[in-house]
């Protein structure tokens, strides 16, 4: 009690003591309930993800423009003489590289289609990355309207990026395999071995995935491939995760552990599909 | 009108920071510009308009990136407030002050958000990378702060140019 009257005269915690306990309310609230989250999260997503989306595009062409600097400092003093039209070929070159790449990474995905025709893929960008440092999530441009749904498996032609977490109707959150708390049923391709890939954990450094429940008599070598193993029923069986990167013993000795190098590279993620289910034959 | 400029500006950079920022990787960590601008707003408007701005950049967070509400909003709000009152006392606007309390902000911010993700079980053991985390965001975080209370400081002669004081 003498606390409690203390603490009322001392006007100056009570708000953010009260803070505090909405706050842990709000947590318990929107935790528990899915459907009270995403009705605060539709009209935001819904008003800012066409912004997010230009935005993402404008951050993509700075990127490419930021990348031909050291080619254009490169130009410049080798050919003072021709400086004017080097600058103009430039900007004609930095439309083509763009495009070529454009155009490259196309190719790529549409290969990637047709490699894996058994599968509904949905096309999606990337227009939105979490801003934290410790979790990786990110926001695709397709969402309920385009038949996307919690759960299903996002690749690229690399291999698996991650699996939907919630979804709008024109976006969806994606949590990368990198994130802490993914979790991926997974197998080594060439000796079979059953294991769970999660993200980045100890003692796995940043980016890169550990393997875990591995067999202790599991015979692994740097570079053997890690797949999908289609357990769980999430994500389909045969999907490319990474590679194995170096291997060790649990503590307890009964299991073992590998890192792995994921395939794909998370820091230029633009262009994903999602595996909406399999086609009928 | 002060309130709402910030919100404006906390929108703005929030959509900065998810979309073109992403360019600006370094060691795999990036700069967090709606912390660091909660907590100039917290040096040079006091601890509650810190905590206020931070829990709208942390809303956003959450809403756009989390499973629930309120990780991002506690962590970013409880840091600006503790920046806002430990700042008190100290001559504001001097860079190196700035600098020191973006870097001790982001730290502490860290501490908080793996405190709370913990709690709430969204991190399972988030100390081995703790430092490979906080350490690089907290240097790249203080080397902007200068900029970032510049633009406070610039914001708050605009608004009382304007609009709040009367001849």
């Amino acid at each position: 009690m003498v606390f409690l009257r203390r603490l009322l005269k001392n006007r100056r915690w009570l708000l953010p003591i009260a803070f505090l306990i909405i706050a842990i309310v709000v947590i318990n609230v929107t935790s528990k309930s899915q459907q009270v989250f995403k009705n605060i999260e539709i009209p935001f997503v819904a008003a800012l993800s066409p912004i997010q989306k230009v935005l993402s595009d404008l951050g993509i062409s700075i990127r490419d423009t930021i990348d031909t600097v050291p080619q254009l400092f490169y130009l410049k003093q080798e050919n003072e003489e021709l400086k004017q039209q080097v600058s103009e070929l430039l900007q004609y070159k930095q439309y083509i590289i763009e495009y070529q790449r454009e155009n490259q990474e196309l190719r790529n995905l549409l290969g990637f289609r047709e490699r894996n025709f058994q599968y509904d893929l949905e096309a999606a960008e990337v227009i939105a990355r979490e801003p934290s440092n410790w979790f990786n999530v990110i926001t695709i441009d397709k969402g309920e309207r385009h038949g996307i749904r919690k759960d299903m498996a996002v690749v690229t032609d690399k291999g698996l990026v991650g699996y939907i977490m919630s979804t709008t109707a024109e976006t969806s959150k994606v949590m990368l395999i990198t994130d802490e708390r993914s979790s991926v049923s997974a197998m080594i391709q060439r000796t079979r071995d059953n294991g769970i890939v999660k993200g980045t954990i100890d003692p796995a450094p940043s980016g890169y995935l550990k393997m875990v429940y591995l067999p202790y008599d599991a015979n692994l070598v740097k570079g053997d491939e890690v797949i999908s193993s289609g357990l769980g029923g999430l994500i389909p069986k045969g999907i490319v995760i990474g590679e194995v990167e170096e291997t060790n013993k649990e503590s307890y000795e009964l299991m073992q552990y590998a890192i792995i190098k994921p395939s794909v590279d998370f820091l230029k993620l633009e262009r994903v599909f999602v595996i909406k289910g399999e086609r009928e034959a | 009108m002060r309130s709402l400029c910030y919100i404006l500006v906390s929108i703005v950079l929030f959509l900065i920071q998810t979309t073109i920022l992403n360019i600006n990787w370094i060691f795999g960590i990036k700069p967090d510009l709606p912390l660091v601008f909660a907590l100039c707003v917290a040096i040079s408007n006091g601890e509650r308009a810190g905590a206020a701005v931070g829990v709208l950049n942390g809303f956003l967070e959450d809403v756009f990136f989390g499973r629930f509400i309120g990780l991002s909003a506690i962590a970013k709000s409880a840091t600006a407030y503790l920046v806002g009152v430990g700042s008190k006392n100290l001559y504001k606007g001097r860079a190196i002050i700035t600098m020191a309390l973006a870097f001790i902000g982001t730290i502490i911010y860290n501490l908080i958000f793996v405190v709370v993700a913990y709690l709430t079980g969204e991190l399972v053991n988030p100390w081995f990378q703790f430092f490979a985390i906080a350490i690089p965001s907290a240097l790249q975080n203080m080397i902007i702060s200068p900029l970032i209370y510049h633009g406070v400081a610039k914001i708050e002669r605009f608004i009382d140019f304007y609009f709040d004081i009367k001849y």
